[in-house]
């Protein structure tokens, strides 16, 4: 078990196990481990583990970038198919129905996405444009 | 020409002189060494707030600002969904390519898109053919800019069609010759910030005249109610062609080879983390106020006398004269922006990738200078002897050049930077497969190809197979150019069972010590 302790700190993000003593503080480190854990099982199944951190993270984030767009299709598309196209038009606040729901409140929730996205879920990278050095590895 | 006073021409004066001396200043920071780098990516140094700017002026065009507005006030409601996936544009355009193209830039010395192709395959003959494509496409889409500045200049000003194109084509080579990619960058933010706050000051005196958005709906209803549904009056917008239009927005913006030129300037991974936050928010205000300035002109201004008059025809009815010199500025500064960065773009093919690659020793300092400001003043030429025979239908030039230009790069591009298996005969069969199959299709069925899409769609299907067909026919690149692209991870903490275990670990009882 003790050989464990010092890929479970890389996992967590740190590459140092003292940065991160076991077990967390408080359940928001627990929380915030978690979804590290598991954001780092979805990129090692689908990718293996077996490329530099840099590219790696890059390739989750095309990857997220396009599950957020196939949704956001899939949304508008289908919404302004149901009640567009053919069917009674009303207004909601001088905006068509089918224009609400299906263009104003995707659009939204891309706004809430992005924010996500470009903040919290996009890695940064210590020296972007360089070659990660030897060790430095999810 | 529907109203214009000495206001309008001084704030039209005010705008031009802000937009040199940004130049000027950008011009002023140029080291005396390292021409190339700095002409054509600004020696890697743009920040996140240039960066994210100069990302979005150089992608919204004229035909953002004229032809979009002129089928908003044509087609009504049925036109926000046309535009509408540029609620993704942001996180698929940085997604996809942002930091990955940043990492590979710098670390291979990547000057121009045609640059990034050539080296991530050894081939001399991708970095050319993707360099006269380019060149062939921006010079179509440099002319559409040109007829959009010239005829918002004649519905405005009252100045003859042709003065207008001259003068923009002699206006902006003049500032992107003098400045390189550093002054098309402070330009494009200024101009940036000037087109969304028109547009936001038009969008608040339209609705206030009007009497709300409730009003404009009454008012559309009782012209056509076909301008509040969709596929809007003529069958502008059938489902094929809904869904060809949301992947054309989101994903032949991302794929632009003057949009990625952006990615390879920009300073660090905080640059693009912020800038994509920061084009998040400007597109959700700026796209939804344009298509609102067609639909509320509509109401306003029933009658034009083409319909690409929208935009200048409700500004002057709604703004107050004051303002309406600054706001009118703002439709041209998405075409200056847009003309100055494909200028660049399209220079830097001429010169970096068919000229200086082929050569055996690298350009001087000065032959390089002379040769890229050659090369700027002569596609702006080029482009301005065909703007001088107008085309009709100004957006759907644009909508040729940029989708035909995703379509033959978007996938060699995707793949390219993220399959190591991906090698030059998937590249260059990527390549011409979409460039071929769109130009077939174009011809063949004009915008509606088989099943009622865009030739765009069925050309990135084309082309992404083609990719991977060719390259799993044949043998993997070379192990060095693969290990230089897609580095191996070192270190025991690489292994997958160890992480597995430790991720378990994380998510059950804690371990004992």
């Amino acid at each position: 078990m003790r050989s464990l302790r010092p890929s479970l700190a890389r996992v967590r993000g740190g590459g140092v196990a003292a940065k991160h003593p076991w077990p967390p503080a408080t359940s928001g480190k627990r929380s915030l481990t978690l979804r590290r854990a598991a954001r780092d099982i979805i990129s090692a199944s689908l990718f293996g583990p077996q490329v530099a951190s840099d590219y790696r993270s890059s390739r989750r984030e095309a990857i997220v970038a396009g599950i957020i767009f196939v949704v956001a299709c899939a949304w508008v598309i289908g919404t302004c198919a149901v009640l567009g196209y053919g069917q009674p038009v009303h207004s909601i606040g001088g905006i068509p129905n089918w224009a609400l729901w299906g263009i104003f409140l995707p659009w939204m929730a891309c706004f809430a996405a992005n924010i996500w996205y470009s903040l919290i879920f996009i890695r940064d990278e210590d020296e972007p444009n360089q070659p990660p050095p030897a060790g430095k590895v999810e | 020409m529907y109203a214009a006073g000495t206001q309008v021409w001084l704030a039209f004066g005010l705008y031009l002189a802000a937009t040199f001396y940004f130049a000027y200043l950008a011009h002023r920071k140029t080291p005396k060494t390292g021409f190339m780098e700095d002409f054509f990516v600004a020696g890697r140094s743009i920040g996140p707030w240039v960066l994210g700017l100069t990302w979005i002026a150089t992608a919204a065009s004229g035909g953002t600002f004229i032809g979009s507005p002129a089928l908003g006030h044509s087609y009504g409601w049925s036109v926000m969904l046309w535009i509408c996936s540029y609620m993704v544009v942001a996180t698929t355009g940085f997604g996809l390519f942002g930091k990955r193209v940043a990492e590979l830039g710098a670390r291979t010395g990547a000057l121009t898109f045609p640059d990034l192709l050539r080296d991530r395959f050894d081939s001399r003959a991708i970095g050319t053919v993707s360099g006269v494509a380019i060149i062939i496409l921006y010079i179509a889409y440099l002319v559409a800019q040109y007829v959009a500045g010239a005829r918002v200049i004649e519905a405005v000003l009252g100045v003859p069609y042709h003065w207008g194109v001259l003068g923009f084509a002699l206006t902006v080579s003049l500032y992107t010759a003098y400045g390189g990619f550093r002054a098309v960058a402070w330009t494009d933010a200024f101009q940036a910030i000037v087109m969304l706050t028109g547009v936001l000051i038009t969008v608040f005196f339209a609705i206030r005249k009007l009497g709300g958005l409730q009003a404009v709906y009454e008012g559309l209803e009782v012209q056509t109610p076909d301008l509040l549904t969709t596929p809007g009056p003529g069958d502008f917008l059938p489902i094929p062609t809904a869904i060809s239009f949301f992947c054309i927005w989101a994903l032949a913006s991302a794929a632009q080879p003057s949009t990625i030129t952006r990615f390879l300037a920009c300073r660090d991974t905080k640059a693009i983390k912020r800038a994509c936050f920061l084009i998040g928010i400007y597109i959700s205000l700026l796209y939804p106020c344009i298509i609102g300035i067609g639909i509320m002109g509509r109401v306003l201004v029933p009658d034009l006398a083409a319909a690409d008059h929208a935009t200048p025809a409700t500004i002057l009815a709604v703004v107050p004269p004051v303002l309406a010199g600054f706001v009118l500025a703002a439709p041209l500064a998405a075409i200056m922006s847009t003309i100055s960065s494909f200028l660049l773009v399209t220079s830097s093919a001429i010169v970096r990738d068919l000229y200086e690659r082929n050569l055996p020793e690298r350009l001087t300092e000065k032959r390089a200078r002379n040769l890229s400001y050659l090369a700027t003043f002569s596609v702006a030429g080029i482009a301005l002897a065909f703007a001088l025979q107008p085309p009709d239908f100004l957006q759907f030039i644009v909508v040729f050049a940029s989708t035909g230009l995703a379509a033959t790069f978007f996938f060699p591009t995707l793949l390219g930077v993220y399959w190591p298996r991906m090698n030059k005969a998937g590249c260059m069969a990527g390549i011409a497969g979409g460039f071929l199959s769109f130009l077939l299709q174009y011809v063949s069925f004009g915008t509606r190809s088989f099943g009622g899409f865009d030739p765009f769609v069925w050309s990135m299907i084309v082309s992404l197979a083609c990719v991977v067909a060719a390259s799993l026919a044949t043998p993997p690149g070379a192990e060095g150019l693969r290990e230089r692209y897609f580095p191996k991870a070192q270190g025991q903490a690489a292994r997958p069972v160890l992480r597995l275990r430790a991720i378990r670990h994380t998510m059950g009882s804690a371990p004992s010590t």
